[in-house]
């Protein structure tokens, strides 16, 4: 390379990363939906209809390293795939397969996978073939070789098929441009439908965070210049075949099921030599399959040509180079597995290149390949053949079919074969079965809100047919999927310029927000505060605009369908010119603040980028667009911990800021008292201790999941006290506190009626559960509170340097007391929470069951 | 971070010299055309091992170095400075080593060999006269 350069970002609403059937297949199905499209494809844009693709050119030019990619095991197996514009649809036969019947039920059973059924899928490869014009080839145009093959077939009353290809003219096997591959098919299609092509662009690196992914970092090679930049895109699908895809998912830390279960399609080839010419290669490709011993065994006719010949003959070259003077009359066969062996994918750390595929044949390969070349020489010889060469290292030339039967039974040692594979599968699976899929039934990566996998990577298991018309019809399937869902869930968006707004919410879709917004339109099921003659001024839930502000990188779907006057508003707490946009229209309404940030990924500063600057920035824009009222969602973390499990926090209570937490909400509570003393907005502060209830994140199903499991940890003797806070009663604080004329300027602790000591919490989860049907253990993990100690010990020299632990966080607080009072909101704004901690935990256990989060 | 791509001329040499070795002489061609198919012989063989994945292709270059200079251990001279014998025995006692990495060393080149060689279009003329002429086609004798 010459230099590198690094260059501006890029950004498109769908990137799709490979050219392949999937990836074509998809950017077609998108861009013709309306998407702003855009395709990456590592390898070069070259017009493959002006080079035969079995030539040694196309090997250099078109396979991934040069066709010499092994997987590695007790015997390398050689896999080819494609690396151009258009990918392995360039390079192959062209074969078209639909899914046989019981492939559906299989991947019903074991990968649990919905919405998968040959009726579903039938309309699929039905569209696909009509593209891409898949037919039989006519009777005149059969190769010989392949005609003496179903002869073979016929004489030992073996089941065969001919196979349809994608081709319009079939004349020969490599006539320029009669192969309707990607690049005549598809990608010109979505092009023309305004998807952009870049070739010559490789991902390296998926650039996410919390589950959503904001786009890729590519870099591209041209003239031998290397230029690096990202791509940022609203959803990124993954499209570059069975290992890549897993490769550059691995090398950017997404690793869950990923890489782990690479399924392929082994196979061992044989040359025949026949009485008569075959003239094998001049003729079209070969058409027929015997599908006596499918699923377990494949035979079936190889491309031809000398070269290809000669390799398959180079394993004991000294012995069968003499059959290369007689090439007219030979033909090369195929005897393949589904694989019942385990591969991986990995990527090499360092390496920007560097993957390891590893393929361990099983005995059962072993024996069904041995078998499948004994079957293959039955056949040949039952053709007319007179000789037949196995790629199997030290074996002698058969000249029978007597010789063939004998070989089946032996076991040809597998480090004999020569190995060769063109298919491969299931490095992403798809499915509901958690313990195995790293996607769900549709392709979206498992904890990831806009990343997506769209390739022969999801295929379950290896199908024993060709892959490349299921991969497309998954691929469409899947992408129209995409477009359903994507109009379903996304709320109106706020136009250009805002209307008017009653009501501004930060902190939806998060967990307090979302059921705020809820609140807010629909009213609260068995509280009175949002109907309450002091909150007038909200107006009713039907009639009252609300707008939240959802940062760019959050899924809104939760709050689609609440209400035709809800609005979203993209922005983000650290870009003030959002906030404005988001403020805009608001004058003398109400501002709700709810959002924050409680565990950043790695550093403290975050914590005061968020709750503190983002507090600043957002009451700024809300006192230069005229609200009346901010609301602002604080925390018990600026007061600390109590002295005892018996004291009680109060308004009164003297700020103690727990860690970087507490002390950028502490900050944050000194803007909203400023803003209160400059009289330009009323202000009220909310400060709710540990909350549950709907909606609520992994980390809190994850509490439960733990109590079952009785993993969960007590510190010391679990009578440390603990302030809940339900969130509709939260909710109720917050509207009261929003319309309360009392409340401006104040501060309220809000929470359950009383505290609960640790014990009580996890008795009370543990019935739940066991109400449910839950089976729990009976005790749980008791630790002395020295362990908590130290745990907050090392959190705070952690934080000291900068950097945050979530799970020290968690474990330091676990032995503290915190528990608040809420005498002052009952006493001024006439709150009283409705919920308690065994009511409230169920309706908590019923929403994470009801939402499919597993406990 | 990338493995370097190029095989020096000491590889390539190498690679030259076992590609001359292990090429039939089947079908006849004169010498001129010879040398062409050779020379492009030897560029795809050497164009493939590049092309080897950057986490195989440091070893396969330290394998070729193996190769050309084991041979001092049993002829006294590198693997380039061997007679014709001498280097088609070397190959022979590395393709049928029972070290199945020697073995994958010989026959990545072979095979590689074998399919630039019979698909050049020199040779696929040549192929084609030979399958026209007559006497080219004796029985399905095996090797003595």
């Amino acid at each position: 390379m010459k230099r590198s350069d690094a260059g501006a970002a890029m950004t498109t609403q769908i990137l799709i990363v490979g050219s392949g059937a999937g990836g074509a297949a998809t950017a077609t199905a998108l861009a013709e939906a309306g998407c702003e499209v855009l395709i990456l494809e590592e390898g070069p844009n070259v017009d493959t209809s002006r080079i035969a693709s079995n030539s040694t050119d196309a090997i250099s030019l078109l396979y991934r390293n040069g066709g010499m990619t092994p997987m590695l095991g007790r015997q390398s197996t050689a896999f080819v795939e494609g690396r151009c514009v258009g990918g392995s649809t360039e390079i192959n036969s062209g074969f078209w397969h639909r899914l046989p019947e019981d492939t559906y039920l299989r991947w019903k059973a074991n990968e649990l996978l919905a919405d998968f059924t040959a009726e579903i899928m039938t309309p699929y490869f039905e569209r696909i073939e009509a593209d891409l014009s898949v037919s039989h080839m006519r009777p005149e145009q059969i190769p010989r070789s392949s005609v003496l093959f179903r002869e073979g077939a016929e004489r030992l009353g073996w089941k065969y098929v001919e196979v349809p290809r994608c081709q319009k003219e079939s004349g020969s096997q490599f006539a320029p441009g009669a192969k309707q591959s990607m690049q005549r098919t598809y990608i010109p299609r979505a092009i023309a439908a305004g998807a952009r092509l870049l070739a010559d662009c490789k991902a390296t690196r998926i650039v996410h965070e919390n589950g959503y992914v904001r786009g890729v970092e590519v870099t591209q090679n041209t003239d031998g210049t290397r230029r690096r930049f990202e791509v940022r895109a609203d959803a990124v699908f993954l499209c570059c075949g069975a290992i890549q895809t897993p490769a550059l998912l691995r090398r950017s830390g997404i690793r869950k099921n990923v890489g782990d279960r690479l399924c392929i399609h082994p196979m061992i080839k044989a040359a025949a030599l026949f009485d008569e010419e075959v003239e094998a290669h001049d003729a079209a490709l070969p058409v027929y399959q015997v599908k006596e011993f499918w699923p377990t065994i494949s035979l079936g006719g190889a491309v031809f040509s000398p070269g290809f010949l000669a390799m398959t003959l180079s394993d004991n070259w000294t012995p069968y180079q003499h059959a290369m003077q007689d090439w007219t009359r030979m033909a090369l066969y195929y005897a393949t597995t589904r694989s019942m062996g385990r591969g991986s994918i990995r990527a090499v750390p360092g390496v920007e290149d560097g993957v390891v595929i590893r393929y361990e044949p099983s005995a059962a390969d072993e024996r069904n390949l041995t078998t499948g070349l004994a079957r293959l020489g039955e056949l040949l010889f039952a053709a007319g053949a007179k000789a037949v060469y196995p790629s199997v290292a030290g074996s002698p030339i058969l000249h029978s079919a007597d010789e063939c039967r004998g070989l089946g039974q032996q076991q040809i040692p597998i480090t004999s074969m020569s190995l060769s594979n063109v298919h491969a599968f299931s490095t992403c699976p798809m499915g509901e079965n958690l313990d195995i899929c790293a996607t769900d039934s549709y392709g979206k990566v498992y904890g990831f809100r806009n990343l997506f996998v769209n390739d022969a990577s999801l295929i379950p298991d290896a199908p024993g047919v060709n892959p490349q018309g299921t991969t497309m019809a998954i691929a469409f399937r899947n992408a129209e999927h995409f477009m359903e869902a994507k109009q379903r869930t996304m709320p109106r968006t706020v136009a250009k310029p805002p209307g008017r707004a009653d009501v501004l919410v930060t902190g939806a879709p998060g967990w307090l927000g979302t059921r705020l917004v809820e609140v807010l339109v629909r009213g609260m099921d068995d509280s009175s505060a949002a109907q309450s003659p002091g909150s007038a001024n909200l107006a009713g839930p039907a009639e009252r605009t609300v707008r939240c502000l959802v940062r760019p990188s959050d899924d809104p779907s939760s709050l689609a369908g609440l209400s035709d006057n809800l609005e979203i508003a993209a922005g983000d707490l650290t870009d003030p010119a959002s906030l404005r946009e988001f403020c805009r229209g608001a004058e003398g309404g109400t501002l709700f603040h709810s959002a924050g940030l409680i565990h950043p990924e790695r550093f403290v500063r975050d914590f005061d980028r968020v709750n503190f600057e983002g507090t600043r920035n957002l009451l700024a824009a809300a006192q230069e667009a005229g609200v009346r009222r901010v609301v602002v969602v604080s925390s018990n973390s600026p007061i600390g911990c109590n002295p005892s499990p018996d004291h009680l926090f109060d308004e009164r209570s003297p700020y103690n800021p727990y860690m970087g937490y507490g002390r950028s909400k502490a900050r944050a509570e000194a803007l909203v008292h400023d803003v209160q003393a400059s009289g330009r907005m009323e202000t009220v502060i909310i400060r709710p201790p540990w909350f549950y209830g709907p909606h609520q994140p992994p980390r809190q199903t994850l509490f439960f999941t733990m109590i079952k499991d009785g993993r969960f940890p007590i510190l010391g003797d679990g009578n440390q006290k603990r302030s809940m806070a339900y969130v509709d009663n939260i909710c109720q604080g917050l509207l009261l506190a929003a319309s309360s004329p009392k409340a401006n300027g104040e501060t309220y602790w809000i929470a359950d009626a009383r505290p609960y000591s640790i014990n009580e919490v996890v008795a009370t989860v543990t019935e739940v559960l066991e109400s449910f049907g839950f089976h729990c253990k009976g005790s749980q993990v008791r630790l002395p509170a020295i362990v908590g100690e130290t745990a907050r010990v090392i959190d705070a020299a952690l934080q000291s340097v900068g950097l945050y632990h979530q799970k020290f966080h968690v474990l330091g607080e676990m032995h503290q007391s915190i528990a608040c009072s809420i005498d002052k909101a009952r006493a001024e704004l006439g709150y009283e929470p409705n919920y308690e901690l065994q009511g409230g935990m169920r309706a908590s256990i019923e929403w994470c069951l009801a939402n499919g989060q597993r406990i | 971070m990338t493995a370097p791509r190029r095989l020096g001329a000491r590889h390539k040499a190498t690679v030259a010299r076992i590609v001359e070795s292990i090429t039939p002489t089947f079908p006849p061609l004169d010498s001129g055309k010879r040398t062409v198919v050779f020379a492009d012989v030897t560029r795809f063989v050497a164009s493939q091992i590049e092309a080897l994945p950057d986490f195989l292709r440091p070893p396969y270059k330290m394998a070729l170095s193996g190769f050309e200079w084991l041979a001092v251990v049993r002829w006294g001279r590198p693997f380039t400075a061997l007679d014709a014998a001498r280097q088609a025995a070397w190959i022979a006692l590395w393709s049928d080593s029972p070290v199945g990495a020697m073995r994958n060393f010989v026959k990545l080149i072979r095979g590689c060999a074998l399919l630039a060689y019979y698909d050049h279009p020199l040779l696929l003329e040549a192929l084609e006269a030979e399958a026209g002429g007559e006497g080219s086609r004796e029985s399905i004798g095996e090797p003595a």
